[in-house]
């Protein structure tokens, strides 16, 4: 739900709300205006007329109708009932011949002693507005004030919040653009008035760069680290050649200095490995030329099947098209030298290894028992997703995401009747 | 033979050293910049091992000096900046081969070697060993006059052994050297076998004085047969 939208919602509601007790406290407050003016009319009204009946005898037999508005009754009672007499108002309905329907009324009853002695009750009744049409009147009014309100609300969220969510837009954009290590463009200058956004700004921006430090510094020491486990590495094991040289060892000292120098050489090519992934990822392979990978394809393919020549994997090489682009060679080499060697160590006896090249793709195709590979942590460093090559690095497929990411080329995996296929595409 | 070590971490150099020794070389060595520069100018070396981070200053400096002086000495620089510019760099400046660190002893052999193989004028080219005679530039192998046909493998594995005879060498370091870059699976280990294995039979049934001899556990040697 966009933000508008929400407190668009949530103000209808409490305008609703506010509107209805606005119009219910209204209502009272009229009706009870009303009521008191013509109470006080009706009081001035029965004054004048027992004035006027007092001079006048005649008025004190029969009833009246005085304007259309206005009646009176007046009523010959008894002493005691006029001694108990209680002035009050009361409120009924009248049948109005003209109107041919009931009208409320308001009613005074009072009762006066004539100079006689006599005793008289007189009855004032004035019509006031029908209660029923005034509510009426009340509810469409305020519905129609709730609907111009809640109207005038959304045209102003949706112009407002849309001006100042200009900037808030365009930080988030750029926030969705941000990949640490690879676009970097510096987060947009903008002129922000509103002081939320301008916090949020200043945060990210803090953030961002705090980030590409954290993430620079990280780099760096796997790099330094990598570098620095050089010298040492060779020391050990050209140690132990010599001492594997010297003769003095027995058998079973030997098969040790053996063992130790398989790990130590294990150790050498994580290394080398990592730093030539910190190496691509800090873009110091930078030389552009225009690679044939056709020719590359060809041979690396038929390079690595003599080498795997005992396994008796056969290599098949499709060629449909030129596969050519702008990059530097020596990655160029690094991407196909690493899937086309996974392709046959991930392989079986008799298997096959499909190279397809095309204009804009190609693909190594691999026969392998075995289900799909998962594809999420298929190109994270260090994941094995088989786990019978223990020796391999884990890092091969690594290598080959950020050789792709650097030339905005895709590789996707996917497994199909013929096995696994790797497919690098241009973008 | 004379070689000059440049090279300032200790422990490192003298394991070259002691490798060097043990094909009978003449080694001197420097461990900063004015050391190495000065031993380079004031003295004549067959072949120079130069790192090119040094204290004091940089190998390339001292390529530059050594090719000025218009001296015919080979230079095999050894770096742990495996780079494309530092090889590109030390390459153009006229250096013989490039080696990165860390590398096997067997491979620094197999260059210096080569390197100084290639400076010897009166031109020796042939790699020998008993009745075993082998042509780098040509590819070509004899044993006893009587040619020795060999498959790639076979002649990359054989020019191993025949650049570091009697030296022990690791299974890792024939896989590195025969199959280069793609090397870097254990699998590979079994093919070492089955290529030595075949190395072996050819060997004996053309009747070589040599043999690989297996050390267990570790690897092989070219020896001279007793």
């Amino acid at each position: 739900m966009k933000l508008s939208h929400y407190i668009q919602k949530n103000i209808a509601w409490v305008l609703l709300l506010v509107s209805a007790l606005w119009s219910m406290f209204f209502y009272f407050a009229i009706i009870s205006e009303v009521n008191d003016e013509t109470d006080d009319s009706l009081e001035n009204y029965r004054t004048l007329l027992i004035q006027k009946a007092m001079k006048d005898s005649t008025m004190l037999s029969g009833n009246y109708t005085n304007d259309i508005m206005t009646k009176h009754f007046i009523r010959e009672i008894d002493y005691s009932e006029w001694e108990n007499y209680q002035e009050h108002f009361s409120d009924s309905l009248v049948f109005y011949q003209d109107e041919l329907e009931y009208d409320p009324v308001r009613v005074l009853s009072t009762a006066f002693q004539y100079q006689d002695g006599r005793c008289f009750e007189l009855v004032v009744m004035t019509s006031i507005l029908e209660k029923d049409d005034m509510v009426t009147s009340i509810f469409f009014c305020v519905l129609i004030l709730y609907i111009v309100q809640v109207i005038s609300i959304l045209v102003i969220c949706n112009l407002v919040l849309r001006r100042s969510f200009k900037p808030f837009n365009k930080i988030l954009e750029w926030m969705s653009r941000f990949r640490l290590g690879e676009s970097e463009e510096p987060l947009p200058k903008l002129d922000l008035e509103i002081a939320e956004f301008k916090n949020l700004y200043n945060s990210v921006e803090e953030m961002s760069d705090k980030n590409k430090e954290i993430f620079l510094s990280q780099k760096q020491f796997i790099e330094n680290a990598s570098h620095e486990l050089q010298t040492p590495l060779a020391i050990c094991r050209n140690k132990l050649e010599l001492m594997a040289e010297s003769g003095d060892c027995t058998e079973g000292q030997m098969e040790q200095i053996g063992d130790i120098y398989q790990s130590i050489e294990r150790i050498i090519r994580l290394n080398k490995t990592l730093l030539f992934l910190s190496k691509i990822e800090n873009h110091q392979y930078n030389q552009l030329t225009h690679v044939r990978f056709n020719p590359i394809l060809k041979k690396v393919l038929a390079d690595i099947e003599e080498i795997y020549d005992e396994k008796a994997i056969e290599g098949i090489y499709v060629e449909e098209g030129e596969f050519e682009m702008e990059m530097d060679e020596h990655l160029a080499l690094s991407l196909v030298q690493n899937l086309i060697k996974n392709a046959f160590l991930h392989n079986e006896e008799n298997g096959y290894v499909k190279v397809h090249v095309a204009t804009d793709r190609w693909s190594v195709t691999n026969s392998g028992k075995g289900e799909a590979l998962n594809e999420a942590t298929l190109f994270d460093r260090f994941t094995k997703n088989t786990t019978k090559n223990s020796d391999s690095n884990g890092l091969g497929l690594s290598i080959v995401k950020s050789i792709a990411q650097l030339y905005d080329l895709e590789v996707r995996y996917r497994y199909t009747e013929e096995g696994h296929c790797f497919e690098v595409s241009k973008c | 033979m004379k070689i000059l070590v440049v090279e300032d971490e200790k422990s490192l150099r003298d394991v070259i050293v002691e490798s060097l020794e043990k094909e009978r070389y003449v080694v001197e060595v420097a461990c900063n910049y004015n050391e190495a520069s000065f031993k380079v100018n004031d003295y004549d070396y067959d072949c120079i091992l130069l790192d090119i981070t040094l204290p004091g200053g940089s190998g390339l400096d001292i390529l530059r000096t050594i090719k000025s002086t218009k001296k015919n000495e080979g230079v095999i620089i050894i770096s742990a900046k495996d780079s494309i510019d530092d090889k590109v760099a030390g390459l153009d400046l006229g250096a013989d081969d490039y080696l990165a660190k860390p590398f096997h002893l067997a491979e620094l052999n197999a260059r210096v070697k080569s390197v100084i193989r290639r400076k010897q004028m009166d031109g020796n080219l042939l790699l020998e060993m008993g009745n075993l005679t082998l042509n780098p530039q040509t590819f070509h192998v004899e044993v006893g006059g009587k040619p020795l046909a060999l498959n790639r493998k076979e002649y990359d594995l054989l020019y191993y052994f025949i650049s570091n005879p009697n030296r022990v060498l690791n299974k890792t370091t024939l896989v590195e050297a025969v199959w280069g870059d793609y090397a870097d699976q254990a699998d590979s280990l079994d093919f070492v076998y089955s290529q030595v294995k075949n190395l072996r039979k050819k060997l004996v049934t053309i009747g070589a004085d040599v043999e690989l001899k297996a050390v267990y556990g570790f690897g092989y040697k070219l020896v001279l047969k007793d």
